[in-house]
């Protein structure tokens, strides 16, 4: 904690980034992300075990697109998040400096992305077991009952996109979702329209969800979404040996083939 | 012939499946009238949200075609499609959208009669699976609800 503060405080003298990337106390006894300009400031910096959200997201907003350098309270899935922001070209290595923060809460010191490899390796990563009960509940439910259960599933869904707001790989400038001619997906929140997005996000995440659960935490209605997610990056990994979030230079499964890929339905 | 005539749509690539389907017909081989065949530049191009979208708009089948592995006009889009589409089954399987009706297939230009089969064991296939009622409910009468 205190290693923490004195490193992101010598980032900011130092003139080394201009925006710091962390925690403060938020309302009751909750915390938020905030963002730290000033070395003065940082002592409103926290880090604790209910800063739980994944920060990366906030690299691709303005604030950091803006400052030549930016430094982050990385716990280990955001360090997921920013390699493989990197390998889709979103960030450089040379602006972001990674404050490494174990799965322990133990600082990690400054990591280079060569670090950040090697750290992202080393941390504990996978489902949880409710999610893998989950996912293997719905496994074993006949055809109907799985689309029955997802639609049933999707039915409270508000349209808020807070999991893709909240989705640090979600950073298009102009999302599908607002395209309205065509429209691909439904504005109104009705199942069909509810049922297509959750499988769009599913697909455009398939191969790059780096499996932090952000969507799902920030869901206000809790729809179990992250498991399409978790689901399809298992699979991916099962079936292209392909997973997100630990190199950053990576191509990610569906950017990618080979002629050999197996199959068993084309006919 | 059955009383229940199912749609289907077919979407193929300009290359091989279209050419091959125009082969069907220039050989004189009769196939199932069901399908409606949508032409696109190359099988990379297919958008699984098409396949949704044609299952919204009241399709009971579909056909998703293409050149062969190593075949492809444009070298490699038929491989990244694969790959979608192995994805793609696997995520649909899994959120229980019947992939019993989704048919994947390489047609050559030269298949001509390996199309004419495609369609027609579809066509059986989905005659006997009977209107796809569980989506297409999905897409109209909730949506008024």
């Amino acid at each position: 904690m205190e290693e923490i503060k004195k490193i992101a405080r010598e980032l900011l003298a130092e003139n080394k980034v201009q925006v710091v990337l962390g925690f403060e106390k938020g309302t009751a006894n909750k915390v938020r992300p905030a963002f730290f300009t000033k070395a003065e400031d940082i002592d409103k910096l926290i880090y604790n075990e209910a800063c739980i959200h994944n920060i990366a997201l906030y690299l691709k907003k303005d604030t950091c697109q803006h400052a030549k350098g930016v430094a982050i309270t990385a716990t280990p899935n955001v360090v997921r998040s920013i390699l493989q922001l990197s390998a889709e070209n979103q960030i450089t290595e040379e602006k972001i400096h990674i404050i490494g923060i174990t799965h322990e809460g133990k600082c990690a010191g400054i990591l280079d992305f060569k670090a950040a490899e090697e750290f992202s390796k080393t941390q504990p990563k996978g489902l949880k077991p409710e999610d893998k009960a989950l996912i293997e509940k719905i496994q074993a439910m006949s055809l109907e009952e799985r689309f029955d259960y997802w639609v049933e599933a999707f039915s409270p869904c508000i349209k808020c996109y807070a999991c893709r707001a909240s989705c640090p790989m979600c950073y298009c400038g102009k999302c599908n979702v607002e395209t309205n001619n065509p429209q691909w997906i439904p504005v109104a929140s009705h199942k069909y329209g509810n049922v297509e997005w959750h499988m769009m996000r599913a697909m455009h995440l398939a191969g790059r969800c780096i499996n932090c659960g952000e969507c799902n935490r920030s869901c206000p209605v809790d729809i179990p979404l992250n498991i399409l997610s978790y689901m399809l990056s298992d699979f991916v990994l099962d079936e292209f040996d392909s997973e997100a979030g630990l190199n950053s230079v990576f191509t990610s499964a569906l950017s990618a083939y080979t002629v050999v890929d197996k199959e068993n339905f084309i006919k | 012939m059955s009383e229940f005539q199912p749609k289907i749509v077919a979407f193929v690539c300009n290359w091989c499946t279209y050419a091959g389907a125009d082969l069907t017909g220039t050989s004189r081989i009769k196939y199932s009238p069901n399908v409606r065949i949508v032409r696109f530049p190359c099988t990379g191009r297919i958008d699984y949200m098409l396949l949704t979208k044609a299952f919204a708009s009241g399709a009971d089948g579909i056909i998703v075609s293409g050149c062969h592995p190593n075949d492809c006009h444009y070298t490699s889009g038929n491989f990244y499609a694969r790959r979608r589409w192995i994805v793609f089954k696997k995520l649909c399987d899994f959120m229980g959208i019947d992939t019993r009706r989704i048919v994947f297939s390489w047609v050559s230009a030269a298949e001509g009669s390996k199309w004419a089969d495609i369609v027609n064991t579809t066509n059986e296939e989905i005659i006997k699976l009977g209107p796809y009622d569980s989506y297409h409910k999905l897409s109209t009468q909730d949506i008024l609800e």
